[in-house]
């Protein structure tokens, strides 16, 4: 089936998914600026990131955030600003403290957003003077070689809480290896399968594929993200039920 | 005024955009090869910025001569090495692009250097998987925890090429093929939905990560 100008039928499915999705955000965001407040379930590694951070600057030390090889202009944009949405909030509690965060990359248009979500923490806060120009940092261009330079980053800028968010590879289990020998604490999202193992095995928190997405909602309580937490769940329960439907449709042979 | 423009126009660019892959008229696509070209060519540019910020920071470290501050002298003697060569090989060579020729020096450098160190790297992360699966079990010696360093072990030695291995090979592609495959798909599913929450929150101007 084809209409004029819409093309075949995924296309009809997916504008129709989008529709419906932007439906759903927008309503659950009119019902949480209303007041609605949802009871989300716990996720450990959220809980433990502020926890962290308020350690970590409380010792004088400092928080390092890896946003992998995530690009803003890619196909893993959706990670990218998963990740930049917990750096968001992560520097917004840091920018009292002395130090600045370490954000690193290996991606060269993830770095300017980093830098000005960095630097507008501390313009927000009213400690600009304490903001240090060089937190946003561009490691290289590759995943392993942002892997082995954050290593010394870990290790030699006092860094007191590592958070690795982004779409990391089995290389991250050098960035965590770094954070273990150090005997910081971890914690570890990626929305990459082949990650999961790494960060089970090395992190002290780990947030597994969709959990990644839903950061500013845990951590900020903003009602758009609680809306948008809201509508993943309503759209995850219409996907189950789509496919148990044709589980049955089969089995029975029709 | 100043947060209004820079969000109407990354709204009105990402729904065209995103429009562009659903419908077929012809102006809209072209509208859409328009900024993914523009897109393209910001990320280009972008990493000259990201070069200047790595020169920047070694350039800091070097100063201070903060603890490594060798190893960034190094990395800015390189960085400053391979600039030079990368832009005297085409004018030396007349013109000729070196930049895709296996012989030129830049690529026998990288090649040489970077992708060597890469693959060493690269080898080392199974031998941290395991040492780290054997600590989890002495720190976090949970069910979960034995589940994972069993799975593991019988994955890496249904691998050896042994004829007696039948039943371990035909257990770990079951692994492989049924419940870490269902396991995966779950995960992929919820992924593919926080991107559509999240791209959305964009598109609504409801997440702004460019502020500023």
């Amino acid at each position: 089936m084809t209409i004029p100008f819409l093309g075949g039928v995924t296309n009809i499915i997916g504008l129709g998914f989008l529709i419906v999705a932007g439906g759903l955000l927008l309503g659950f965001y009119v019902l949480t600026r209303q007041g609605l407040k949802p009871d989300l379930r716990p996720l450990s590694g959220y809980d433990a990131m502020l926890n962290q951070v308020g350690q970590a600057i409380e010792s004088g030390g400092r928080v390092h955030i890896s946003l992998g090889p995530n690009s803003v202009i890619g196909e893993d944009t959706g990670a990218a600003l998963a990740g930049l949405a917990i750096l968001d909030v992560i520097t917004d509690t840091s920018a009292i403290s002395d130090r600045s965060p370490i954000a690193t990359t290996s991606d060269s248009t993830t770095l300017p957003v980093m830098r000005d979500i960095i630097r507008r923490s501390y313009r927000e806060r009213g400690t600009l003077d304490r903001y240090e120009s060089t937190s946003a940092r561009l490691i290289s261009l590759d995943a392993i070689s942002l892997a082995a330079g954050t290593t010394s980053i870990v290790a030699d800028d006092n860094v007191q809480a590592n958070v690795l968010a982004g779409s990391l590879g089995s290389e991250s289990a050098l960035m965590a290896e770094a954070g273990q020998r150090k005997g910081v604490s971890q914690v570890f999202a990626s929305d990459r399968l082949q990650a999961q193992a790494v960060g089970l095995a090395m992190a002290d928190h780990v947030l597994i594929g969709e959990e990644m997405f839903v950061g500013r909602a845990y951590l900020d309580q903003e009602p758009a993200a609680t809306a948008s937490v809201l509508s993943q769940d309503v759209l995850r329960w219409v996907i189950i039920g789509a496919i148990v439907v044709s589980f049955v449709l089969k089995f029975l042979s029709l | 005024m100043r947060n209004v423009i820079p969000a109407a126009i990354a709204i009105g660019v990402g729904i065209i955009t995103l429009l562009g892959y659903f419908f077929t008229g012809p102006e809209l696509i072209g509208l859409r090869l328009v900024f993914t070209d523009w897109a393209v060519l910001l990320g280009a540019l972008a990493v000259l910025l990201g070069l200047l910020n790595l020169m920047v920071v070694h350039a800091r470290r070097i100063d201070s001569q903060s603890k490594g501050w060798l190893y960034s002298l190094l990395t800015v003697a390189a960085a400053v090495v391979m600039l030079v060569i990368g832009i005297a090989e085409p004018i030396l060579s007349k013109g000729s692009n070196t930049l895709y020729d296996s012989t030129s020096i830049s690529n026998l450098l990288f090649q040489g250097i970077i992708v060597s160190s890469q693959a060493a790297l690269a080898s080392l992360v199974m031998f941290f998987l395991i040492v780290a699966a054997v600590r989890l079990l002495k720190t976090r010696p949970t069910g979960w925890s034995v589940l994972f360093l069993a799975v593991m072990l019988i994955s890496l030695i249904a691998w050896l090429p042994f004829s007696s291995m039948g039943l371990a090979n035909q257990f770990r592609d079951w692994l492989i093929q049924v419940p870490a495959a269902a396991g995966a798909r779950g995960i992929l599913l919820g992924i593919a939905l926080g991107t559509t929450a999240i791209g959305l929150r964009v598109l609504t101007g409801l997440e702004r990560p460019y502020k500023d």
